[in-house]
């Protein structure tokens, strides 16, 4: 044992010896212990374990007291139950208990559940308060907020709160990943915004605003959480200090007191502005990556906010001085000089980011070619999206024809996406003037009378994840399905508030086709395929339960008949005979009303029982002599079937009777390459009304009086082109919509197809961005260009004369256009590097084949059948050809260039905008793969089957992308697809 | 809150720093069980977040004390170091019933390098941590009690002395020694297996 005394000797030695430089240490030792060895050793080890104390104790013991807990076992196990809960797993531990996923047996669905622990349930007192917050949460309903199900005690008198769970990291973990540009930390700031003034609307303060209790979901949409600290603002009609005391104790601190505000920290009495100082701290540290009041310890920055001095804000340099001006306002320690309202905090918010908005389009419109783009990939690192699948079922024909459209529908403005995401209802205007129609088809062309419509549009959801909609009878609740991390899952709106809740939790491989509501609006009927397979169809009774399965075999959504006794629907079988069935409403007696097989077809999405209960009105498309769609009635009694209106369209997707103005209305568009729009087709005349003139998509017709409930879809892209040598560098040249198709020429210029005013059009640039040029003009839709090997020529696929064919002319200034094929039908083409040939797509008929077609005109060979895309190697030797397959992945196929067998396969992943191309060499392909909701370039060897990563973008898709010859630089049109539930109706 | 605990506080810390020994364990007597209630729910609170505030339970504990009891600015130094003494006793109350739990009350020493990344151990660590600041404690109390405030009350240099009543500097070079004996000791105890 070492005493007092030879302890301070020790000491006294060890400080001298450490001051001295490590190498005089040992003779210093020496000196001084020459007469105690062993005083001597205690020093030498004292400084040994001093010189590697690096971090010994320097986090206090609550950090591994943190750790102790760590290794606490949940006290709940999965599949255990509690009350009607099923605990699925731990979430972790938050205030007040434990925090578990479980299933809800009386909500049918997952959410988490917040157990409060039995320490805390001691407490009368605090019970009471626990109640009072939960209740005064639960009264929220917004969708930046995160949703209350149920408050309650289960039957073995455990309290718990049942929430909506949320998918998504908190801003503190994303925190921990930067800070944010200026646009995102705003972005983040107005939905919290939105959240809290919804809270304040209705007296609700959140009093613990901090990055712990915002969650950040992979779709970009902001959930707030935690309204449990939130307390009812005190109420005091007089004086009426008795209120106070009943409330909550108005003295308990709470919060992390880095975002406390002085008021909060001072008198605990709280208002709205001390939700608006948090907020303005939470920014703050978006921008800066440090709050204001950082100080070393806990008091230090207490006594640093309630000091009366400003807060001294630094800001990096790109954060605009008007935005220091809000931060600087939001964050005034006398809370009458700070903002008063939320609204007032994030009005200035939203000017300043349509200001900065407006700002980068104007600056990329004119600075791209020579700024280095500061963001190599562009897009937001927050906001990466997740592309929502296109309308499911095994009909590929029908997803290719989608793909030709949805590739050609667009959006114009290159800030729409986000100020669509983050602006919550959006109300549009949109005048269309008379409609023309098209040329009669089946019946004599009908009297048109020249009207103008005005529309009103109003978006309801802003995840852009959205599938399909359907609104009730009442006209109160919209449910739709919408994507979430990859699941889809189906929510309940109300269209008067916008705030809505999760009626059926997310699955995998779950895609929504229908959704109906029954005609007294108590119940809820779905059809959606699971696994890939045919469309089952389910019940749910509102506001939310489990899903009863009705049917299988249903690949439509069903309109029920006006009784509501029975119902219709389309299943669709494997040897692509199409069948429109009436069934009742338990699912039995089926009655097949008609059949449609050999490339004719019944839709899939959406069909109508007429009012007066007769006739069940349906899409139907056929190949005589080319691809149409028009609308027809089956009688239900006799199965007679009745064309509807006097013109036929490319493709029909949905049809809903509209009772109010004796009207069909159908999501339609005029052919394979223009957007899906609304129409209105009045009776009896057969007038047509064109609904909806942008280049958005318009898919879905769910009709409550006079309002159509749609699902509009926008497509934004920009053009990048990777600086060589690395593919990583790219940079954005030029953006826009309706592009489709992408090629590189031999001189080095890039030509695409893109929408202009007059249709597709096909223009050419430089790679720098430098010397636009549009090449075709007035004459019609023009896309997939291909340049020929010698750099003479583009050919590409266009309607000029009607149908589509493929089309030649000079790649300078697109004089002398040639046309080279005549079944229509015809695209995607590839010049092989003798420039003799042109391989192409051909889809005349039900049937897909490749053809080639000699680049100076004459006669087209068959190349193979079943496959499609044809795209020569850089040799002439090959030819790589993509087949359609039910299942997840295109076969693409290798064959001979002369024709023949293929010589080799490979799987790419089956997706939206597939396309493969030729890599460096003969034996290299490259394919995109789309992987955590974006998608990449990857290349393949045919030789040993490798697949490598090429490009790393971390957001978008990519629609289409080209490789310069060299192959050193590549061009890629990416954007993201948008897809929400809107309102539309007739002023 | 308990309002028991709002009887006196102010007085017992002035009788405290007075030199009143019982009066600290008067306070301890008071101010244990609200600690020790915040501090669970605390930590489980405070979990979600990464970086855990040092001293966020402590302040939080004398805000409490601070707004119903009108103690001052003052008193927050002599607080503190009752809280830091009682959040020792608190988090090695936890250890030992952690340890107790798993080990049948055997002691049981692993190996570390730091605490930051006490191991798969960490109840074993604080538990013979405490044994040698014990041992500390009997030849050089101060260097115990800095330890104390620092380790346990999460205190800053700053802090300590303030609450020690000391220079900053003996503060530091104290605190530097401690961390060296007790890290020699801790590695010592370890057993090879």
């Amino acid at each position: 044992m070492i005493t007092h005394d030879r302890w301070q000797r020790i000491k006294e030695i060890f400080i001298s010896a450490q001051a001295r430089p490590p190498a005089e240490r040992s003779d210093y030792l020496n000196e001084v212990c020459q007469d105690d060895p062993s005083v001597r050793e205690e020093v030498e080890t004292l400084l040994a374990a001093d010189a590697d104390n690096d971090d010994f104790l320097s986090s206090p013991a609550y950090e591994f007291v943190e750790g102790i807990l760590a290794g606490e076992p949940s006290e709940f196990l999965a599949g255990q139950k509690i009350g009607r809960f099923e605990i699925l797993c731990s979430l972790g531990v938050g205030g007040m208990g434990q925090i578990y996923l479980a299933h809800d047996e009386n909500l049918g669905r997952k959410i988490a559940l917040k157990l409060i622990s039995r320490d805390f349930a001691a407490d009368p007192h605090r019970v009471h308060r626990f109640e009072q917050e939960a209740r005064a949460a639960s009264a929220l309903n917004h969708p930046n907020v995160c949703v209350i199900h149920d408050v309650g005690k289960t039957e073995t008198g455990r309290h718990f709160i049942a929430m909506e769970h949320i998918q998504g990291i908190t801003l503190r973990d994303q925190l921990a990943r930067g800070t944010f540009k200026p646009l995102e930390a705003l972005q983040v700031t107005l939905q919290v915004g939105a959240a809290l003034s919804s809270a304040h609307a209705v007296g609700i303060v959140h009093r613990d605003i901090k990055p712990e209790n915002i969650m950040l979901r992979p779709d970009g949409y902001i959930k707030v959480v935690d309204f449990g600290l939130a307390k009812l603002t005190e109420v005091l009609p007089e004086q009426g200090t008795a209120n106070h005391q009943v409330r909550t104790d108005p003295h308990l601190l709470m919060g992390t007191v880095k975002y406390m505000s002085p008021e909060q920290l001072r008198e605990g009495a709280v208002d709205e502005r001390t939700d608006i100082w948090s907020l303005g701290i939470v920014l703050y540290e978006m921008l800066t990556g440090s709050t204001p009041f950082e100080a070393r310890s806990r008091n230090d920055s207490i006594a640093l906010i309630l000091a009366s001095e400003r807060a001294e804000l630094v800001f990096p340099s790109d954060v605009p001085p008007k935005l220091r001006q809000i931060v600087k306002k939001a964050l005034e320690k006398d809370c009458d000089k700070r903002y008063q309202t939320v609204l007032k905090f994030t009005a200035d918010l939203a000017g300043l980011k349509k200001a900065l908005e407006h700002d980068a389009d104007g600056h990329s419109a004119i600075i791209p070619p020579i700024q280095p783009s500061p963001e190599p990939f562009g897009g937001s690192r927050i906001f990466t999206r997740l592309k929502s699948q296109a309308l499911s079922t095994a009909d590929s024909i029908f997803n290719e024809i989608k793909t030709h459209k949805t590739a050609t529908a667009i959006f114009a403005g290159a800030s729409g996406v986000l100020a669509v995401l983050l602006f919550l209802p959006v109300t549009a205007r949109v005048v269309n003037d008379f409609f023309e129609p098209g040329k009669p088809s089946l019946t004599p062309t009908p009297q048109v009378e020249k009207r103008v419509s005005s529309w009103d549009m109003k978006q309801l959801t802003t995840t852009g994840e959205s599938v399909s909609a359907a609104i009730s009878p009442d006209g109160n609740l919209v449910a739709h399905a919408e994507e979430k991390n990859g699941s889809q899952q189906l929510l309940v709106t109300s269209t008067k508030t916008a705030g809505s809740y999760t009626a059926v939790s997310p699955a995998d491989n779950v895609k929504y086709l229908g959704i109906t509501f029954s005609r007294d609006g108590q119940y809820l009927y779905f059809t959606r395929s699971e696994n890939n397979g045919s469309g089952n169809l389910y019940r749910l009774a509102l506001p939310g339960n489990t899903p009863v399965q009705i049917k299988g075999g249903v690949d439509s959504p069903i309109s029920l008949s006006p009784q509501g006794d029975r119902f219709a629907f389309v299943r669709f079988t494997r040897g692509a005979e199409y069948a429109l069935i009436v069934s009742n409403i338990d699912g039995s007696n089926e009655e097949i009303l008609a059949t449609r097989q050999n490339g004719d077809k019944l839709s899939v999405y959406g069909l109508t029982w007429s009012p007066d209960g007769e006739k069940v009105v349906c899409p139907e498309s056929h190949w005589t002599p080319k691809f149409e769609t028009s609308l027809v009635a089956f009688n239900v009694n006799d199965k007679r079937k009745e064309v509807i209106g006097g013109r036929s369209w490319f493709q029909i997707l949905q049809v809903g009777w509209q009772e109010d103005t004796k009207s069909f209305i159908i999501s339609a568009n005029e052919n394979s390459s223009s957007p899906f729009r609304l129409w209105r087709i009045r009776m009896p005349e057969g007038a047509v009304d064109q609904i909806t003139s942008d280049v958005a998509e318009y898919q879905g017709v769910s009709i409550f009086g006079g309002n159509i409930v749609t699902i509009k879809t926008i497509l934004q892209w920009r053009l990048w082109v990777s600086k060589p040598p690395a593919l990583q560098q790219a940079k954005e040249i030029t953006s826009g919509f309706g592009l489709f198709g992408l090629s590189w020429t031999s001189s080095g210029r890039i030509v695409y197809s893109s929408m202009t005013s007059d249709g597709l059009n096909i223009s050419r640039i430089n790679p720098d961005g430098s010397d636009l040029v549009q090449l075709t003009m007035g004459a019609g839709d023009n896309y997939t260009p291909a340049a020929s090997a010698d750099g003479r020529y583009i050919v590409f696929a266009s309607n000029r004369k009607g149908s589509f064919n493929l089309w030649r002319m000079n790649a300078e200034d697109g004089s002398d256009p040639v046309q080279l094929t005549s079944t229509d039908g015809n695209f995607y083409p590839s010049c092989s590097p003798d420039n003799q040939w042109v391989a192409y797509d051909n889809q005349t008929g039900s049937k897909m084949s490749a053809w080639k077609v000699p680049l100076q005109g004459g006669e087209a060979i068959k190349l193979c059948e079943g496959y499609r895309m044809p795209v020569f190697s850089p040799d002439g030797q090959l030819i790589a050809c993509r087949f359609d397959e039910d299942s997840d992945t295109y076969d693409v196929a290798i064959f001979p260039a002369q024709g023949g067998e293929p010589l080799q396969h490979f799987k790419a992943p089956k997706q939206e905008w597939q396309s493969v191309r030729w890599y460096r060499d003969s034996r290299h392909l490259t394919f995109v793969r789309n992987d955590n909701g974006y998608s990449n370039i990857w290349s393949y060897d045919l030789d040993t089957g490798v697949e490598q990563q090429l490009t790393h973008f971390n957001s978008d898709q990519i629609y289409a992308y080209a490789w310069s010859r060299d192959y050193k630089q590549v061009a890629c049109q990416r954007g993201t697809k948008i897809s929400d539930v809107t309102i539309i109706s007739e002023r | 809150m308990a309002s028991s605990s709002s009887e006196g506080i102010t007085q017992l810390l002035e009788r405290w720093s007075n030199g009143e020994e019982n009066a600290r364990d008067e306070l301890v007597r008071l101010v244990y069980p609200e600690l020790h209630r915040i501090a669970t729910t605390y930590l489980r609170r405070e979990r979600r977040e990464h970086t855990l505030q040092p001293t966020a339970l402590v302040n939080e504990l004398f805000l409490r004390f601070y707004e119903q009891n009108s103690m001052t600015w003052q008193n927050r130094a002599q607080f503190f170091g009752v809280a830091a003494q009682l959040m020792r006793r608190i988090l090695v109350d936890y250890a030992r019933a952690k340890n107790a739990e798993k080990r049948g009350g055997d002691r049981y020493c692993v190996s570390l390098t730091n605490v930051r990344a006490f191991g798969d151990e960490p109840d074993a660590d604080l538990l013979a941590l405490h044994d040698i600041l014990n041992g500390l404690a009997e030849i050089d109390s101060d260097q115990a009690r800095i330890v104390e405030l620092r380790f346990f009350g999460g205190l800053t240099i700053k802090e300590t002395a303030e609450v020690m009543g000391i220079s900053h500097a003996t503060v530091e070079r104290e605190w530097k020694i401690a961390k060296a004996y007790l890290k020699r000791e801790l590695t010592r105890t370890k057993k090879p297996s």
